[in-house]
């Protein structure tokens, strides 16, 4: 059986034949869309992914052909077009956040699911005051599912500050989650919506 | 269930498939990649940054102001090329500009004022008022998108008497538009800071990359690759083979007219350029001698200014507290 082309012999190929980058596109268009919406929303995400895939043709010639994959590099190039849409995406993080406060308030019995809930509203509004750089690694990590290697790839940065944004992200968001938790069992006085 | 677990669950709602985003995201793919490509862009990786002595300036500021006599704007279809011809000239100009790039720690530093058009309704009939409000406004921008915007936002009046009118009718709501002013701190990343250091100075590469949006986002067409153009030149302190391209695509661009000389709305002597779509001319306003963008401001088809920036300060600082 014939193995298919890894990315890297096919965007080598696009640089005599520009049209050979349409194959980069049918693999990889879905997850950076669905990347780019999960962290600015339906509109400003689908723009994203757009503008990723035109100006990752238009330098694909920076590209490592010896990578396997291609992703990796355009989630990078599609987080640094995120930057351009922070207020997009900071509504969008609002949004969940407002979402699951509804939820909480709205399920006057909900058991153990209250604090999934409450934890998922925690995690949201943590991801809100993440630095920027700390919001990248983790989303990438956390949504993307890339490695520590591939994150250090796109955001060409050393593997060493990947690993310490991350922990520092995540150690950020349990603090907040555990302080949530103790709200909803009752150990802590609830914080207002309109202060969070 | 722990934090990453959660974090997985959040924005699973964004569907697996969007059939009609990908066809978008296609055609907008297709119109990048040329039937025949002659040559990959390869934007240049090192520069060498120039500065240049006062007498060079002097010198380009004289050529300029021998080639401006000779464009005689009044003939019928020398609007276009003369606006052309006058862009190159600001392009020849702004490639012999000193300049300074920011450093790690530093800040670009602008001030501009502005009168800004608000718009209000009265819900029961349907009818729009347009008030104007006077803005100052100082950015400190640094490379890393970290930074500060200051606005003072000063009493709104209305466009005209008409719209105080409906306003009155509507029971005087509060306009919400001034006086206020606002002062938010920006950390990494959360400004759109453009870096322009890297972007290639030849003209027809770089219209490539703003005609595909790739350096700043947008609609297409020509009126939004001028406005682009407009704040490239505006709020980003950019190296001058960069300046001098982004002229040369404005003068690549059709429908950019030539209106002559003109002050700005501060009162400094300039000469415009102009692009009109839907009965709105868009003008940027540049000083002859320097190139600098003084100023824009957008005219309808009755010669009404209804809106208009002047730009007043640039400059480089070391803390979002300083100004030059």
């Amino acid at each position: 059986m014939a193995q298919a082309l890894t990315d890297g012999p096919i965007i080598e190929r696009s640089l005599r034949d520009p049209g050979e980058f349409s194959l980069i596109f049918e693999r990889h268009y879905d997850s950076v869309r669905r990347y780019a919406q999960r962290r600015t929303g339906r509109s400003a995400g689908e723009d994203i992914a757009s503008e990723t895939f035109v100006q990752a043709f238009l330098t694909r010639h920076r590209f490592r052909t010896a990578s396997p994959s291609a992703l990796p590099w355009l989630l990078g190039i599609a987080t640094n077009l995120v930057r351009h849409h922070f207020r997009d995406e900071k509504t969008r993080l609002a949004a969940y956040t407002r979402g699951f406060a509804l939820r909480v308030r709205s399920e006057p019995d909900p058991g153990d699911h209250m604090e999934s809930v409450t934890g998922l509203e925690a995690v949201s509004r943590a991801l809100l005051h993440l630095p920027s750089g700390e919001r990248d690694v983790l989303l990438l990590y956390g949504w993307a599912d890339l490695s520590y290697r591939d994150i250090a790839g796109a955001l060409a940065l050393p593997i060493g500050t990947v690993r310490s944004r991350l922990n520092s992200a995540r150690r950020k968001l349990r603090e907040l989650l555990e302080w949530d938790q103790a709200t909803t069992r009752g150990e802590r006085e609830p914080t207002p919506v309109e202060d969070r | 269930m722990n934090e990453i677990e959660l974090l997985r669950r959040i924005g699973t709602e964004v569907p697996e498939h969007d059939d009609m985003a990908r066809a978008r995201a296609f055609r907008r793919l297709q119109t990048a990649i040329p039937v025949s490509e002659p040559e990959i862009a390869h934007p240049r990786t090192h520069r060498r940054r120039r500065r240049w002595p006062v007498a060079a300036v002097a010198a380009a500021a004289i050529l300029l102001a021998l080639v401006w006599p000779i464009l005689d704007v009044n003939q019928p279809g020398a609007r276009v090329s003369a606006a052309s011809e006058l862009l190159e000239e600001m392009a020849r100009v702004a490639e012999i500009r000193p300049y300074e790039a920011p450093q790690h720690g530093e800040y670009v530093y602008t001030k501009s004022k502005a009168l800004r058009l608000a718009y209000g309704g009265n819900e029961a009939t349907g009818e729009q008022w347009a008030s104007v409000v006077p803005v100052t406004r100082e950015v400190w921008e640094a490379p890393d998108g970290s930074g500060r915007i200051r606005e003072v936002w000063g009493h709104p009046t209305f466009l005209t008497e008409r719209d105080r009118e409906i306003w009155v009718a509507a029971g005087k709501p509060d306009l919400q538009v001034g006086p206020f002013v606002t002062d938010e701190a920006f950390s990494e990343g959360e400004l759109d800071y453009i870096d322009l250091s890297d972007l290639p100075v030849d003209p027809g590469e770089l219209r490539s990359l703003i005609d595909h949006r790739v350096i700043r986002g947008g609609p297409p067409g020509d009126s939004e690759t001028f406005t682009i153009i407009g704040d490239l030149l505006r709020e980003t302190s950019a190296p001058p083979d960069v300046r001098a391209a982004l002229f040369r695509v404005a003068a690549s661009l059709e429908g950019v007219d030539l209106l002559g000389d003109t002050t700005d709305e501060s009162g400094r002597p300039g000469i415009a350029v102009g692009y009109t779509e839907d009965a709105i001319t868009q003008e940027l306003i540049f000083d002859s001698v320097t190139s600098q963008l003084l100023g824009e401001r957008t005219v309808d088809s009755q010669g009404t200014i209804r809106s208009w920036s002047v730009y007043v300060t640039l400059a480089i600082v070391g803390s979002t507290d300083q100004r030059p």
